[in-house]
């Protein structure tokens, strides 16, 4: 039974830069979101017809899911939103394709969650004003302050590791299930893996679509949660 | 002096014996200890029968569709229940680290090891039965809002199981793909990391509870007023997010000693990085208050913002900061963790 379950390296590039599924999945996804918002938007008219129709519902949907966690005056952080909503759920159900998730990988997920902790601060200090901003770690006493500082830190930690758990979870259970039915399917004397057909469908549902699509809506509302507290 | 150093003593009593019987004992133990996570489904279970035998008094008319509520609720409930079991037969059946090539100290604390996760399995229990409790109520109460209340009540009893799984994973992995096993290294501070990782994940219990708690309130929510369930289901999903976080840190201290375990590399007393990584496993049992303490804020969230859905920004503010306070002390775990790991004082004391 393998016992590796981090990215492999696909190549390497002068300097010790590692190229792994991780990086190449990701382009990969880049790709298709970049070429499916093209062919999407193309010709689009004044009276919306099919595909208009369904783009438009989803983009409204991404501006109420804004104003809901975020209030009316913050909609200008609703393309952000969205982009990030439509990423984490097509690379949450990459494991689907039989490729790896590329949130199944810290170096994902870390980046995702350190944009977060630059907006929260960034727009915290752009909101507020410095003086203003800096006064907010010693509330309500100035004796929190430290306590303040790590719980600041301990927010982006906490994101990045929450979607990796649970997306990295899923694929080592899978990979597992996989390899069981595949031996019990050997201790039968059965050259065909029959059980490998049906049974793992279930544990997709919960894994994969369910786990997948719930945590990417929970990293997308905390983010706007995060955010717009630390504006007002 | 020979006679006070009863660890060596003990480790040495414990290297006597031949590798596979070393593994069968330790297994034993490993497999009593996965069973203890059955305190969780047998109360919430308890509480989901109590709530039950009450919608049927209350409204005996609808008491079918209760008890159906009741019966789906207390099912998903068993879920830990079922899981340690699994892990229990597979350590008296099949024991996979028999056959494993390793240490036979590393190997038998695996077993351990993978027991101690498993006990994380008591919060989901407990949570899910009280989730499946109020799902009950609320369905006896609101009849017509039954299928939708249910269906929150679902929805939160599915995250609330995120923690058990978090521990199976940490389980299976000491069971089926030991990376300890092979590891370089000495073998007390391999084998103490097993058990380590293995108690970090106790703290799910914390997480379970919790979000057990929230999702019962979101079903209760959900039967009293309908109409503010969008809110009520987004505000039980954002707290309890909230509140898993200390078993995510868990998973994480629980992987870094699998996988990065920066204690076999130091130089300094066995004895001092093997109780060290045992330390960490500890601190990290702090994440059950938390848990439990965010989900409860969550649970309430849900609620006032179920009966006042145009409130949602200033409850979701106040819930996420007193979730944020109450977060202290399982950081402090954290923080005590990873000094253990990375930046350990007590080895310079040496």
């Amino acid at each position: 039974m393998e016992t590796e379950f981090g990215p492999k390296v696909i190549f390497e590039l002068p300097g010790e830069i590692f190229i792994t599924e991780t990086v190449v999945n990701t382009w990969i996804i880049m790709i298709i979101l970049i070429i499916g918002s093209l062919i999407l938007v193309r010709n689009f008219e004044k009276t919306p017809k099919r595909v208009q129709n369904a783009v438009e519902t989803i983009v409204d949907m991404i501006y109420k899911l804004t104003e809901q966690g975020m209030g009316k005056d913050k909609l200008g952080f609703a393309p952000y939103i969205g982009t990030l909503f439509i990423f984490l759920i097509v690379a949450n159900l990459w494991g689907l394709t039989g490729f790896r998730a590329p949130t199944a990988d810290t170096n994902t997920t870390f980046a995702l969650a350190i944009i977060t902790f630059i907006m929260i601060h960034f727009f915290g200090i752009r909101s507020k004003g410095v003086l203003k901003y800096l006064k907010g770690f010693t509330e309500p006493v100035p004796f929190m302050l430290p306590l303040n500082i790590i719980s600041e830190l301990a927010t982006p930690i906490s994101l990045a590791f929450r979607l990796f758990g649970n997306i990295i979870g899923g694929l080592i259970i899978m990979s597992l299930l996989y390899g069981a039915l595949a031996g019990l399917s050997v201790k039968l004397g059965i050259p065909i893996p029959i059980f490998e057909v049906g049974i793992p469908a279930a544990f997709h549902m919960y894994f994969d679509i369910f786990a997948g699509v719930l945590q990417s809506f929970i990293f997308v509302m905390l983010t706007m949660v995060f955010v717009s507290m630390a504006m007002d | 002096m020979e006679y006070t150093d009863f660890i060596t003593a003990f480790i040495n009593w414990l290297l006597s014996f031949d590798k596979r019987a070393l593994i069968l004992a330790f297994s034993a133990i490993g497999a009593g200890l996965a069973m203890i996570a059955g305190i969780g489904p047998g109360i919430g279970q308890g509480y989901a029968a109590g709530k039950g035998a009450e919608a049927t008094g209350d409204n005996p008319k609808e008491s079918k569709q209760s008890i159906m509520v009741m019966l789906l609720g207390a099912g998903i409930a068993e879920t830990s229940g079922i899981l340690s079991l699994v892990i229990a037969l597979i350590l008296l059946f099949g024991n996979p680290l028999v056959n494993l090539d390793g240490d036979k100290l590393v190997l038998a604390a695996s077993a351990i090891g993978a027991g101690l996760a498993m006990m994380a399995g008591i919060g989901p229990g407990i949570g899910q039965g009280y989730a499946a409790g109020k799902g009950c109520e609320a369905s006896s109460n609101n009849p017509k809002a039954s299928k939708s209340s249910m269906l929150v009540m679902l929805l939160g009893s599915a995250v609330a199981q995120t923690s058990g799984i978090f521990s199976l994973v940490v389980a299976l992995l000491l069971m089926y793909a030991n990376p300890l096993a092979t590891m370089e290294g000495h073998q007390l501070i391999l084998a103490t990391s097993a058990i380590a990782a293995g108690l970090a994940m106790i703290a799910g219990v914390g997480p379970g509870i919790g979000q057990g708690y929230a999702a019962g309130k979101a079903a209760e929510s959900v039967s009293i007023n309908p109409e503010g369930s969008r809110g009520a289901t987004l505000v039980m999903l954002l707290g309890s997010a909230v509140a898993q976080t200390s078993g995510v840190f868990s998973l994480v201290i629980a992987l870094l000693l699998m996988y990065a375990n920066p204690l076999v590399t130091l130089e300094g007393a066995t004895i001092v990085l093997a109780a060290s990584a045992l330390g960490a496993g500890f601190a990290m049992i702090a994440g059950i208050g938390p848990g439990i303490g965010q989900g409860y804020a969550a649970g309430k969230g849900t609620e006032a913002v179920g009966l006042r859905p145009k409130l949602q920004p200033e409850i979701v503010k106040t819930m996420i900061l007193g979730q944020a306070v109450a977060q202290t002390t399982g950081v402090y775990g954290l923080v005590i963790a990873l000094v253990l790991l990375f930046a350990n004082p007590l080895i310079q004391l040496l």
